[in-house]
């Protein structure tokens, strides 16, 4: 680490002109739970430290008319116990109880997770099934993204050397939607063998599916839509029938890679479980 | 760590084989690899960059042919060592061709990968996916250039 | 004297607040002027011929103080059983994480960087990873010569890659399956398992002007350090001074050297004190953790459930070298017919050498293998014959009079009362069984360690106690029971005692902190000390009461004459007395080596340890919930009874039960030093997986006093059984609950569930 200088930015522009200046040579550093650990093993070895912890424009949680926007140097901690959060997206706090310890939710953010692309996160399959949007800044203009669109490879994102994530815009819940995100990890708060996160809305008069979104994590490099299992259910009513065949469809959309927390096969088996189970409580209409 | 497959490419067997040992085709198809020569003693050098988020690795990659019967079977094995000394791997590989019909062929191949050091101990669970997903790019590319071979002929 | 009145008392740690408020000492603390920091370069191949090593690069690091390797240290080969290790492996590396040399920098980024830039040429060597294969024919060898080798224990049975074969028989085994109406098969295997500790291996070592030799380490036993450095330094034992600091956990992993030594040699290099502290990637791929093991188990019954005859065969993978495995293997032995009656046995146990880094001593050594297979075993066969899996224990179980596999006359057989007990607390006879629900049950007969203890009781001139020994308490609380056997035998407020925990030039000799032996041995030389020490006070007293001695006792720290009550004298003015008048300074002190009945050595062969003074007994019920879509497992709840003999500190016990317990379900459900080849894919806590606080069960706990003849007060340890239950309990459970047995562990949901869909496959 003896090469490695540090500053410590205080606000958007600072940030954005160093990551100008100095393009990948340099990391952004916010909660440090991912990336320390990196460092001291010397596996990343940056130039330049950029400490965006004390910018107070990256910290916020707002409503808007149709969305709230969530800073992305917001912990998991504010996440999990914000009352607009549990108001209006309480799919978010219920994915957080379920994210490492409380030590670690103090300190590590939702703009760090998102950055960190780790495979196997909790914040993207449930951001995800709720659409949300990421703003991107440099130094030269400000770009918006789609969560869906963000992901890459395994701890590969779409942001450029120069760009900070600055901000996460996620559309309400309208009436009759419903989201909810669940997962699987041998501790309860561990690294998630699999992690579902669902959207539902329904028709007012019909019952039936107008929109959905079923998003899995920690099957792949990146997290995946199960398509064709949402195409099972669009447009249909929700019954134990189609949820089982749901089930069986993601099963055979996703082929699964081995991690250390379970293996492919395991992995594909919870696949069908997991898909059934984040439909049956989704279309239940209970929010977690 | 085992890695199997098999996959069916376009073209005889003899130019199957031929490819798989000339270095320009491998430098195409290792991903992340930037060169590849051949040593007057029959190894192959080169170095490969594997880049995994913020970890970035660059492979000084020596590769002995263990075996070879000529155009069917081929051992070798291949030890690389990272210049920022976060690892070394090593890998034993097996591969076989088969003819399928004169112009298609069966390409088998078994290898154990192990590597070693810091990068190992500590992307283990990324790596396992990364070593895959290389494998499988490297045959996703030599079966586009076979195929785009055949399309010349 | 009012006895019992501190013994059976809860009582708070001695240690307790000093660790609470963080004024305690562990081995990282050690600081020192000058101090140069170590790192090992650590072998990146399982199996290589080492042919070139080459430090040029690495010395000129600038702040690199020296380089050590094989050829620059001490040609002598150390072991604790066999003497098999090279300080640094020098002709040929023997696992993966071996280290091959050592340096010495200002900082340890430095002394990081540098091993990396040593250059080494290896030849890499067939290797061999299974213990069944590195018995075959045409396995590699892993030590070649190994008939060369001196061994620090007599008896070892060892050829090929076995270094170590326990080898118990009785009965008549062929008669025995003559004689049996079903006979049952069962294969186990069980997991690699890390300590956990919280504090790494720290070490901190140098040599004064006059050359000697002063080294901190957390470690748990001070004189095993002492005598292994004594013989790869070549020093006598007196011109070493270990010095133990407080421990920050240990588990069995602290007692012998793992770094000790090469800071000691870099600081005999450069003249500076070194230091070392492990990394957990390091702790986990190089210092010793729990034998992965193999277990056949083949018994004979009668159909009305009697056991007949058991032939066992356990495989104990010691990686590449001895370390404790082969005594290890003979715990196994001696634990593989748990506490039941077996007219005709067979048992063979093998420490076998391979690839893997050096596994030895953790918590249970040897017994929680055993346990696993015995008891799951077990279990089938009482599903299997009908039986009510505690009935089917009953009718087996042993008791007084009855004779150990190792032919020891067995006395105060604690497993029955705790065996009711548990059945009584868990409400066993009426359990309820809902749908994915179940019950198991598993017993523990284990057995405690001996050998040496020797404690110094001073009175201070102002008549205060002063306890000083050479047992470390890794955090079991020792030096809070010794100090309440002391208070109790000197009729003195607990709190009033001091107890030093003193370093190998200060305290008298102890064996070591390990085996269940602290309060049972050294509780006996504690008391033996209050005695001797009251002898002398009473022969003060006598001249300056003049009473006769044998008429004098002491209460309330008093000394008084029994028929005469007024004729009395403080401890205070005793101690003045004595100080400047009579007889100088008192001090008692003793020596006591734990008495045994010999083990029956015909049919015993190999065995390396001295016989067991105690068995220690346990036994738990545990309830749980499968989930059959993804195959998790939810302990519900856990009931364990435990034989203290007679429990000194109730808080102590129950501590020790219910961290115990915690490790013992961690090695059920989650924990696995996971190897890929001869390299471990989870040297992390992150990937290796150990319980956390929010998944600890409800756990009632209940003990029993089945009073031990040669422990303090009756007394035996606790702290190993509660380790040894709680896997072949939850496979059990599961078995209740789901109709699946699963004889591997961790119990992993993905196992679970593949043996359910096994299981459903192989219905249809
Ligand atoms: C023990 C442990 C358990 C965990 N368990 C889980 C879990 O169960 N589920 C889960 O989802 N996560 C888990 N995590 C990860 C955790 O969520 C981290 O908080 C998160 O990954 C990183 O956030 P951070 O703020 O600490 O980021 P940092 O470590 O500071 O940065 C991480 C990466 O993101 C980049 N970065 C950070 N902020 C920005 C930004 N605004 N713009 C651009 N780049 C940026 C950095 O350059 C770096 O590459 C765990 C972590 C630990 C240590």
């Amino acid at each position: 680490m003896k090469d490695m200088r540090y500053i410590r930015a205080a606000s958007v522009t600072e940030v954005t002109d160093c990551l100008k200046k100095y393009g990948d040579k340099a990391k952004i550093l916010a909660g440090g739970q991912s990336l320390v650990p990196l460092l001291r093993q010397r596996l990343a070895r940056p130039g330049l430290l950029i400490d965006i912890s004390r910018v107070a424009d990256l910290k916020f949680i707002r409503k808007t008319k149709n969305t709230l926007k969530i800073g992305a140097l917001t912990t998991h901690r504010q996440l999990e116990t914000d009352p607009l959060i549990r108001e209006h997206l309480p799919i978010l706090a219920d994915m957080e109880k379920q994210l490492a310890s409380v030590q670690i939710r103090n300190l590590g953010t939702l703009g760090g997770n998102l950055c960190h692309a780790d495979p196997a996160g909790d914040v993207a399959p449930a951001l995800m099934a709720l659409g949300a949007k990421l703003k991107l800044i440099s130094a030269t203009g400000a770009r918006t993204m789609s969560v869906e669109n963000f992901f890459k490879d395994f701890f590969e994102t779409a942001i450029r050397p120069d760009e900070v994530l600055a901000e996460i815009d996620i559309p309400l819940l309208p009436d009759l939607g419903h989201a909810i995100y669940i997962k699987h990890s041998s501790r309860g708060v561990d690294t998630a063998i699999i992690g579902v996160g669902t959207f539902i809305l329904k028709d007012h008069d019909t019952d039936t599916c107008k929109e959905i979104r079923l998003c899995v994590g920690a099957v792949g490099p990146v997290p995946i839509r199960a398509k064709n299992a949402e195409a099972v259910i669009r447009g249909k009513v929700v019954t134990g029938k189609t949820i089982a065949e749901a089930g069986k469809k993601a099963r055979e959309e996703i082929s699964p890679v081995s991690d250390l927390q379970g293996s492919a096969e395991y992995k594909k088996e919870l696949i069908e479980v997991f898909i059934q189970r984040a439909l049956k409580a989704a279309s239940s209409g209970r929010r977690k | 760590m085992i890695i199997e497959s098999s996959i069916t490419l376009d073209g005889p067997v003899k130019e199957v084989w031929e490819k798989l040992l000339d270095p320009a085709c491998l430098k195409n198809c290792i991903p992340g690899c930037e060169s590849v020569s051949v040593q007057s003693n029959g190894e192959f050098k080169g170095t490969v960059k594997v880049k995994i988020g913020p970890i970035k690795a660059r492979f000084d990659v020596v590769l002995t042919i263990v075996e070879m019967q000529p155009p069917v079977r081929l051992v070798s094995k291949m030890q690389g060592r990272d210049r920022f000394h976060t690892g070394r791997f090593t890998q034993e590989n097996q591969l076989a061709l088969e003819e399928i019909n004169p112009d298609r062929t069966r390409l088998t191949y078994t290898s154990n990968l192990s590597i070693s050091g810091k990068i190992a101990t500590f992307g283990e669970r990324i790596f396992r996916a990364k070593a895959k997903e290389m494998e499988k790019n490297f045959l996703a590319s030599l079966s586009d250039i076979l195929k785009h071979e055949e399309r010349k002929q | 004297m009012a006895k019992n009145e501190i013994i059976g008392r809860p009582f708070a740690r001695v240690d307790g607040r000093r660790k609470a408020c963080g004024d305690a000492v562990y081995g990282p603390d050690i600081k020192m002027p000058g101090m140069l920091h170590a790192k090992f370069l650590a072998s990146p191949y399982p199996h290589a011929r080492i042919v070139h090593v080459d430090t040029e690069k690495a010395e000129k690091l600038s702040g690199v103080k020296t380089i050590l390797t094989a050829k620059d240290v001490p040609q002598v080969c150390w072991g604790l059983m066999v003497k098999d290790t090279p300080v640094l492996a020098g002709d040929k590396a023997r696992f993966m994480g071996e280290p091959l040399a050592v340096v010495a920098a200002t900082k340890r980024e430095i002394a990081e960087e540098a091993a990396e830039l040593i250059q080494v040429e290896y030849e890499e060597l067939k290797p061999v990873f299974d213990p069944e294969e590195a018995l075959g024919p045409g396995a590699p060898l892993i030590h070649e010569g190994a008939e060369a080798y001196a061994c620090a224990m007599p008896g070892l049975i060892r050829y090929g890659n076995v270094c170590g074969q326990t080898k118990i028989s009785g009965g008549d085994p062929e008669q025995g399956w003559r004689e049996s109406d079903l006979i049952f098969e069962d294969r186990f295997s069980t997991p690699v398992q890390h300590h956990g500790f919280i504090e790494p291996h720290a070490v901190t070592a140098r040599f004064d002007s006059n050359g000697r030799l002063e080294i901190w380490t957390s470690t748990q036993a001070i004189f095993a350090i002492r005598m292994a450095l004594g013989e790869i330094m070549g020093l006598p034992l007196n011109r070493i001074r270990v010095i133990g600091t407080e421990v920050g956990g240990g588990f069995g992993g602290k007692t012998d050297i793992t770094v000790e030594h090469f800071c000691a040699l870099l600081a005999r290099m450069t003249g500076k004190p070194v230091k070392m502290q492990l990394t957990r990637s390091e702790m986990m791929t190089y210092t010793s953790a729990r034998h992965g093991c193999v277990i056949h188990l083949k018994t004979g019954v009668k159909k009305d459930g009697k056991i007949v005859t058991r032939e066992a065969r356990l495989l104990f993978d010691t990686g590449g070298y001895a370390g404790h495995g082969p005594g290890v293997a003979a715990l196994g032995a001696n634990t593989i017919l748990g506490p039941y009656r077996t007219p005709h046995f067979k048992i063979d146990s093998l420490s076998v050498y391979t690839n893997k880094m050096n596994f030895s001593f953790m918590r249970g050594p040897g017994g929680v293998q055993a346990g696993f297979a015995c008891e799951s075993h077990m279990d089938r066969i009482a599903r299997e014959l009908n039986l009510d899996p505690l009935d089917f224990r009953i009718k087996n179980l042993i008791s007084d009079g009855d004779t150990s596999a190792t032919g020891q006359r067995m006395e105060a057989v604690g497993i029955q009362e705790a065996l009711n007990s548990v059945a009584k607390i868990s409400n066993w006879k009426q359990r309820k069984k809902s749908k994915n629900r179940g019950w198991g049950l598993c017993c523990c007969q284990y057995e405690l360690v001996g050998m040496t203890s020797s404690a110094l009781v001073k009175l201070s001139e102002d008549g205060s106690l002063h306890l000083v020994i050479g047992a470390i308490d890794h955090g079991q609380g020792s030096s809070t029971v010794l100090a309440q056997i002391l208070a109790q035998e000197m009729d003195i407020p607990a709190d009033q005692i001091a107890v030093t925990v003193g370093d190998t030039d200060t305290a008298p000799y102890d064996t070591g902190t390990f085996g269940d032996r602290v309060t049972f041995n050294m509780g006996n030389a504690v008391i033996e000390a209050a005695r001797d020490l009251k002898v002398q006070l009473f022969s003060g007293a006598a001249a300056m009461l003049e009473s006769p001695a044998e008429n004098l006792e002491l209460v309330g720290q008093m000394i008084r004459d029994r028929d005469n009550p007024e004729k009395a004298i403080s401890l205070l003015e005793l101690a003045m007395g004595s100080y400047f008048f009579q007889g100088g300074a008192p001090m008692g002190k003793s020596t006591v080596l734990a008495p045994f009945q010999a083990y029956a050595y015909e049919k015993v062969e190999g065995n390396p340890y001295p016989a067991t003074p105690a068995h220690t007994y346990a036994c738990q019920v545990v309830e749980v919930s499968v989930d059959r879509d993804t195959g998790m497992v939810r302990v519900e709840n856990i009931y364990s009874c435990h034989d203290a003999g007679r429990m000194i500190n109730p808080l102590g016990t129950e501590g020790q039960i219910q961290g115990g317990i915690m490790m013992g379900l961690g090695y059920a459900l989650w924990e696995e030093v996971v190897f890929d080849g001869g390299r471990v894919t989870n040297p992390n806590l992150i990937d290796y997986k150990m319980p956390f606080a929010i998944n600890q069960p409800k756990i009632r706990i209940a003990v029993t006093e089945t009073k031990t003849p040669n422990g303090p007060y009756g007394a035996r340890g606790v702290g190993n059984p509660p380790v040894l239950l709680p896997a072949a309990a939850i496979a059990n459970a599961i078995h209740d609950a789901v109709g699946v047995r699963i004889r591997e562990l961790p119990l992993t949901p993905e196992r679970v569930l593949f043996s359910l869909k096994r299981e459903a496959a192989n219905k249809k």
